[in-house]
């Protein structure tokens, strides 16, 4: 009686456990089945404007418009974060001809496939093809020379260097304790340094990753203020455009604190913005 | 800052007479409207490349035709918009109601004379209401503006002499003395026909400011800097334009002028909605005076000549200038039909946007030669040079190489025509093969070489397999929350630690021998007395238990085993804090040990015994031992 008593408190535990982990496993609100025949649709429009491209441009962006609707769909209503989908978004909105939204979904799609020759490509070039010219402000230049692993190397490239460094030095320092030779203290040295170096390299991502939050110009044009509020004089001769890259500093009810690559900070209204990472999600 | 200035004045100016406009609708006499036209400006004496609003009020109709207002020579006109003043009104009088409509659109212009004295703006025809309205001609003085100190306009030619389609540029400095809010430039000579014109590229630098200048049809990008000016120091706004005469002749330049609000000081305000309403709320009390200042240039003078009918070549197509011609074909062996990519490079003039190529099938040994197709693409300027790109086939394996491609053109400084040639690019045509089943087995195919260039412009394609719909995690944290990636920068530094520790340990044992010993001394007489003793051999048991306590001694106090007693061990007990009782515990036993091993006594022990209380003895001394 003891025991069917342990068990049954168990199998309560079990049962509640169960339903309160299911939402979780589940965040979508769209079936497996749904997700794919969305995904096949998207694709199948997709296919359909590159046919029209040549002969009918405006239907070919319609098309363009829906697949990219639909792979957002499932973004958002199936609750599945994947670079190449967020990479198959960028292509539609470029091909759509918004630079805007084609480079904040490549960018989307960056952390996730880090390594990916298609979508650094296609996000260079949707970076040419932007009116702005912002320069990176001297500093940034430096730094990224100074600290080009930081800067060039992936986050898994670099946690795996870590990886692989810290056995060597574990394997080095293992042997060290049986044979005594000025080489295997070297060895231990250099790559304990380099361990910490990388170390501190992902160390700084994670923290920036939470602090600074990349955002993108969506519309065509939009003109930066001094302040938050139609009221303030513009901050620069031009308006900036669809495109244009920046580091949202405050977000103040409609309005967002930017500072552009060039060290440059103006506010925007936030309806003309999106940023690459959302505000909720960052953790 | 500079545009904006000049729109907010704008809008102010026609405020005012879109309000004026409505008072005379709302004066007007009632009943029955009958359609006009009148015409308004904003003022009636101005300077010499200022603007002023001017206004078509039509009554009568709010969808009257667009006015023509080409016929307005001596202006230049920008139009500013339309906008609907119908209005209508109902009055009840001793329960009488009655409505009135009002109907009528104005149209607004912004007008920049071209010269001074009075200009009439002649009578304009509006249709509104199926009529032909027309407006009263308006005078409006122009006086000429005096050059100040503080601004001067300076236009520069960048020769005096020129051909006629010899690009010359014409540089406009604006010299500025004072603070200014807004500018604004007018050139008279961009409506010269007898002249084209071209805005030059502008290689932006971040490290300077620029600023769009409006010129009413056309736009120029002007650079701000630094200049002296008759011993003054000027900050500068300084902008180009492409100058293409179109015919002979002497020119003077006429006059540009340039009207700005200029900052001439300042005066304090007066009450508090001053201050709030004001650009400078925080000014600390001061409000900035602006003037009107609108200043003249200089008229440079342009002479063109013709160019000479003597050596012009049959096929020169108005390169003017000095020329350098180049070309490439690629690939250089091919067959019959196939394209050939020929890349042609023109340098020479500073400005080359507009420059063209003569087309290649008017040179007859191209048109022998190659098939070219109709049209040429559009010219890419890379630097200093424009590069052209045409496909041609060669239309026979008789074709030996690209024959010069030939560019006529007066050469301004030889004052000659000249032809630019490119060097002959040899081929190697071959007949088209016939492809039989031999080819397609791929048996003595000789593959074509040519070179692939990577194309950096387009995109890629889109991702297409089921991995699209397999949620992503990044960032540190989610990998590291894969099992491999624990795992991986988890054990090799917990393998090294467990290393170190179980070394250290061994190392630390073997260091001190004594002591490891004297911590074996328990066990060690556990295991000698852990076989049962022989009840009926009490001596030997007696000597076993016996020799088992000296070892054990020996080992915990680290003295030499052998035959040690209780007297030579006793002090050091005692001195390590073995008590009293466990002390006379071990005296007996080593007593009944050594009677029944030497003397064969203590038959009131038995063996099993003997061993216990070694055991309990050898206990109580682990406990006590410091």
């Amino acid at each position: 009686m003891k025991l069917f008593r342990q068990h049954g408190r168990f199998a309560f535990l079990l049962a509640v456990t169960a339903l309160l982990g299911a939402p979780a496993i589940y965040a979508g609100e769209l079936s497996e089945e749904q997700i794919a025949d969305l995904f096949s649709q998207g694709k199948e429009s997709f296919r359909e404007a590159n046919a029209l491209a040549d002969e009918d441009p405006e239907a070919a962006k319609d098309l363009y418009r829906q697949a990219a609707m639909r792979f957002e769909r499932i973004c958002r209503e199936g609750g599945i974060q994947n670079g190449r989908l967020y990479y198959n978004i960028g292509n539609a909105y470029f091909l759509m001809g918004d630079i805007g939204h084609a480079i904040l979904y490549y960018r989307r799609a960056e952390p996730l496939i880090p390594n990916d020759s298609l979508l650094r490509q296609n996000l260079d070039y949707a970076r040419t093809r932007r009116v702005d010219k912002l320069q990176e402000k001297q500093e940034t230049r430096v730094l990224k020379t100074l600290f080009f692993w930081h800067y060039d190397l992936s986050t898994q490239f670099r946690l795996g260097l870590f990886v692989a460094l810290l056995a060597i030095f574990c394997a080095a320092g293992s042997v060290r304790l049986f044979v005594r030779r000025g080489g295997l203290a070297w060895l231990m040295g250099i790559s304990a340094a380099l361990a910490l170096l990388m170390f501190g390299s992902l160390l700084a991502e994670s923290i920036a990753a939470r602090r600074y939050t990349p955002g993108v110009v969506l519309i065509p044009e939009v003109i930066a203020r001094k302040g938050d509020a139609e009221t303030y004089e513009p901050s620069f001769e031009e308006p900036l455009h669809a495109g244009a890259e920046f580091t949202l500093v405050e977000n103040r009810e409609d309005w967002y604190q930017i500072e552009l690559p060039n060290g440059r900070r103006c506010w925007i209204p936030s309806r003309s913005a999106g940023l690459v990472t959302q505000l909720e999600n960052r953790r | 800052m500079a545009m904006d200035s000049t729109h907010k004045r704008c809008r102010t100016r026609l405020g005012l007479l879109y309000a004026f406009c409505m008072l005379g609708l709302l004066a007007g006499p009632a009943g029955a409207q009958e359609p006009s036209a009148h015409a308004r400006v904003e003022k009636q004496e101005v300077l010499l490349g200022d603007s002023f609003v001017f206004q078509v009020e039509v009554n009568g109709d709010d969808n009257p035709e667009e006015p023509d207002l080409s016929g307005l020579k001596d202006f230049r006109v920008e139009k500013l918009g339309g906008q609907n003043t119908s209005s209508q009104s109902v009055t009840i009088i001793n329960g009488r109601v009655s409505r009135t409509v009002r109907r009528g659109f104005v149209f607004s212009y912004r007008l920049t004379p071209q010269k001074a004295g009075r200009l009439v703006i002649p009578v304009i025809e509006v249709k509104a209401d199926g009529k032909v309205l027309t407006t009263r001609p308006v005078a409006v003085q122009v006086e000429e503006p005096a050059e100040t100190e503080d601004f001067k306009l300076r236009l520069s030619l960048s020769r005096k002499e020129c051909y006629v389609g010899e690009p010359i540029s014409l540089t406009v400095t604006w010299y500025i003395g004072k603070d200014v809010r807004g500018f604004q430039f007018n050139l008279p000579v961009l409506q010269d026909r007898r002249f084209a014109f071209h805005t030059p590229e502008v290689e932006l630098d971040q490290a300077r400011r620029y600023y769009r200048v409006d010129l009413g049809t056309e736009e120029a990008i002007a650079q701000k800097g630094q200049a002296e000016l008759d011993g003054k120091q000027y900050a500068t706004l300084t902008f180009q334009k492409i100058v293409v005469p179109r015919q002979a002749g002497t020119f003077t330049i006429p006059p540009a002028t340039v009207a700005c609000d200029a900052l001439v000081g300042y005066r304090r305000r007066h009450n508090f909605f001053d201050d709030f309403f004001s650009d400078d709320f925080f000014g600390m009390g001061r409000q900035g005076v602006y003037d009107r200042f609108v200043t003249r240039s200089n008229e440079p003078t342009l002479h063109v000549m013709d160019l000479p009918e003597e050596g012009k070549p049959a096929n020169f197509a108005g390169h003017v200038g000095r020329y350098h011609i180049e070309a490439d074909a690629s690939p250089r062996e091919a067959n019959v039909g196939d394209p050939i990519t020929l890349t042609i490079t023109v340098s020479g003039p500073e400005y080359l946007r507009d420059i063209e190529l003569p087309p290649l099938e008017k040179q007859p040994a191209f048109a022998r030669s190659f098939k070219i197709p109709d049209e040429m693409a559009a010219g890419e300027v890379k630097g200093k040079k424009k590069v052209f790109t045409q496909t041609i086939r060669a239309t026979s394996p008789n074709v030996e190489c690209v024959p010069p491609i030939e560019l006529p053109y007066f050469d301004t400084e030889k004052g000659e025509y000249r032809i630019a040639r490119t060097a002959p690019i040899p081929l190697a045509i071959q007949e088209t093969r016939v492809v039989t089943a031999r080819d397609a087995e791929g048996r003595d195919l000789a593959t074509p070489k040519s070179e692939i260039t990577l194309r950096r412009e387009g995109i890629a394609h889109n991702y297409e397999d089921l991995g699209v719909l397999r949620s992503q995690h990044h960032g540190l944290g989610a990998i590291l929350t894969h099992p491999f990636w624990t795992a991986a920068t988890a054990l090799p530094p917990a393998a090294y630690l467990l290393l170190l520790a179980v070394t250290t340990f061994v190392r630390r044992a073997n260091a001190n021998p004594e002591a490891r010993r004297a911590r074996r001394a328990y066990p060690e007489l556990q295991k000698a007395l852990k076989k049962p003793l022989a009840d009926d051999h009490p001596a030997q048991a007696a000597r076993i238990v016996l020799s088992a306590l000296q070892d054990y001694l020996g080992n915990k106090l680290r003295l030499k085993s052998g035959a040690i007693t209780y007297g030579d061990v006793e002090e050091t007990l005692k001195e390590r804090g073995v008590t009293d009782d466990t002390c006379e515990a071990l005296r007996s036993l080593f007593a009944k040990c050594e009677a029944a091993h030497y003397a064969g006594g203590g038959a009131e022990n038995d063996a099993e015994s003997l061993r216990r209380e070694a055991l309990e003895t050898g206990r109580a001394l682990e406990k006590n031992l410091k």
